[in-house]
């Protein structure tokens, strides 16, 4: 799953992709490289300019509309909270909506059940869209998480959303801080046993920055090492800035659990 | 009666391992507490008086509410501490080779109510210091908003750990 910011201020791009061209030409690129889903949103996702539901339609629909024109294979993932968006983004062609706060907007999972769209259910810790953790405890995180998410992805089900189309995220760095995300990625195969697809979206997140001590621009090597431990553990779909660097990963992963062939063995074979 | 009361902040950074490696800011920060701390050496009595999800008191040999926090450094057991009164006791603990007492205050307790506990507490036998731990308008800001959990009456006290006789 590739991200594309149609947002001027997010914290890793910084607005490299809020311009409709090179995002479109973003897309192409994370196409080629290996993406399977274009993840498109137009609120950065912390504490920054208001975004109204007006301006978010403005950043995002006409480029999903654009998107679906010239990708028509490619699944394409709405990243918003609000259900005005996310009816527009179906409208235009969209497959997924991915809720990254947690039916913030109860309203949500109904337009995924009108369009038979996916459906990405969170885990906030209860959290206002835009905000930061603060002080939150957890006597087990992975508990919570679990509990909270199979509770909503049965309850989006509940609610007409194709159960084929629901993902769990555990939300990495969402109502947690970095010794919760550590502890999630560790116990990640917790989330993949309850049936569920789990979504890992790890990228560039600053509990990789906190772990390593590194600034956002140098966070992709933390970020890979959780994306193989995340999928050597079972999660299946990858939020990623990298799309080449982690389709490697994961095609590495794969060849070493047995789910998949090597590319080209033909060494001291002849 | 209360003679001496020190304030400090209730970051559960400041409860020990928390931070990861040594953070330098954090570090001093706890130095400024430590300092505070040892102010009320010389009282009969501490009393420490904090945010808690009940009113009531706690024993002071209750595991440290760490693992909230830091899953992976420690269990999280069911009888921690409340963060206000786990990060008081980490501060006190290497400070003051005494016994104190933990008060928590119930989040929603009402602000009259709070006066009454106070007065109790100031009325009682012998010289007393009190340690509250609470960091007001410090939890506040576009980059740290309050959990939906937490207290969330606005307050104008100090930022630093300070004492006052």
């Amino acid at each position: 799953m590739a991200i594309i910011n149609k947002t001027p201020d997010s914290f890793y791009d910084h607005g490299a992709t809020f311009d409709d061209g090179v995002a479109l030409a973003t897309v192409g690129r994370a196409v080629a490289d290996g993406a399977d889903i274009v993840d498109i949103g137009g609120v950065r996702a912390g504490p920054g300019q208001h975004v109204d539901v007006d301006e978010e339609v403005r950043r995002v629909i006409p480029f999903v509309r654009q998107v679906r024109a010239r990708f028509p294979d490619i699944v394409i993932s709405a990243d918003t909270w609000r259900h005005e968006v996310g009816r527009l983004a179906c409208e235009e062609g969209a497959d997924l909506i991915n809720d990254t706060w947690a039916c913030a907007d109860p309203s949500l999972p109904e337009v995924a059940a009108e369009f038979s769209a996916g459906y990405v259910c969170s885990h906030t810790g209860g959290a206002t869209p835009r905000t930061r953790p603060h002080r939150n405890g957890y006597a087990d995180v992975v508990a919570e998480v679990v509990g909270d998410l199979v509770a909503r992805a049965e309850h989006v089900a509940a609610r007409g959303v194709p159960r084929a189309g629901i993902l769990i995220d555990p939300t990495h760095d969402f109502g947690k801080n970095t010794w919760h995300s550590i502890e999630l990625t560790r116990r990640i195969d917790e989330l993949a046993a309850t049936g569920w697809p789990v979504l890992a979206s790890l990228s560039n997140k600053d509990f990789v920055g906190e772990t390593l001590a590194v600034d956002v621009g140098d966070r992709l090597y933390g970020t890979l090492a959780a994306t193989a431990v995340s999928a050597w553990l079972g999660a299946t779909v990858f939020r990623t800035h990298n799309v080449a660097a982690t389709c490697q990963i994961l095609d590495m992963v794969a060849v070493l659990k047995g789910t998949k062939p090597p590319a080209r063995v033909v060494r001291g074979l002849a | 009666m209360i003679v001496q009361v020190v304030s400090c902040p209730q970051p559960p950074l400041l409860l020990p391992g928390v931070t990861g490696g040594l953070v330098p800011e954090v570090e001093k920060l706890r130095s400024a507490c430590h300092e505070a701390i040892a102010g009320l050496a010389t009282v009969d009595t501490i009393i420490v008086v904090g945010g808690a999800p009940d009113t009531r008191e706690y024993p002071p040999d209750a595991p440290l509410p760490t693992g909230r926090f830091a899953p992976g450094l420690t269990p999280a057991p069911s009888d921690a501490l409340p963060a206000s009164l786990g990060v008081a006791t980490a501060l006190i603990d290497g400070v003051l080779d005494r016994g104190v007492e933990l008060h928590g205050i119930g989040f929603a307790t009402p602000a009259e109510e709070c006066r009454q506990y106070g007065r109790r507490l100031a009325e009682r036998p012998g010289i007393v210091g009190l340690l509250v731990m609470a960091d007001g308008s410090a939890r506040r800001g576009p980059k740290a908003t309050p959990s939906p959990t937490s207290a969330r009456r606005p307050s104008r006290c100090s930022r630093r750990a300070w004492s006052s006789r």
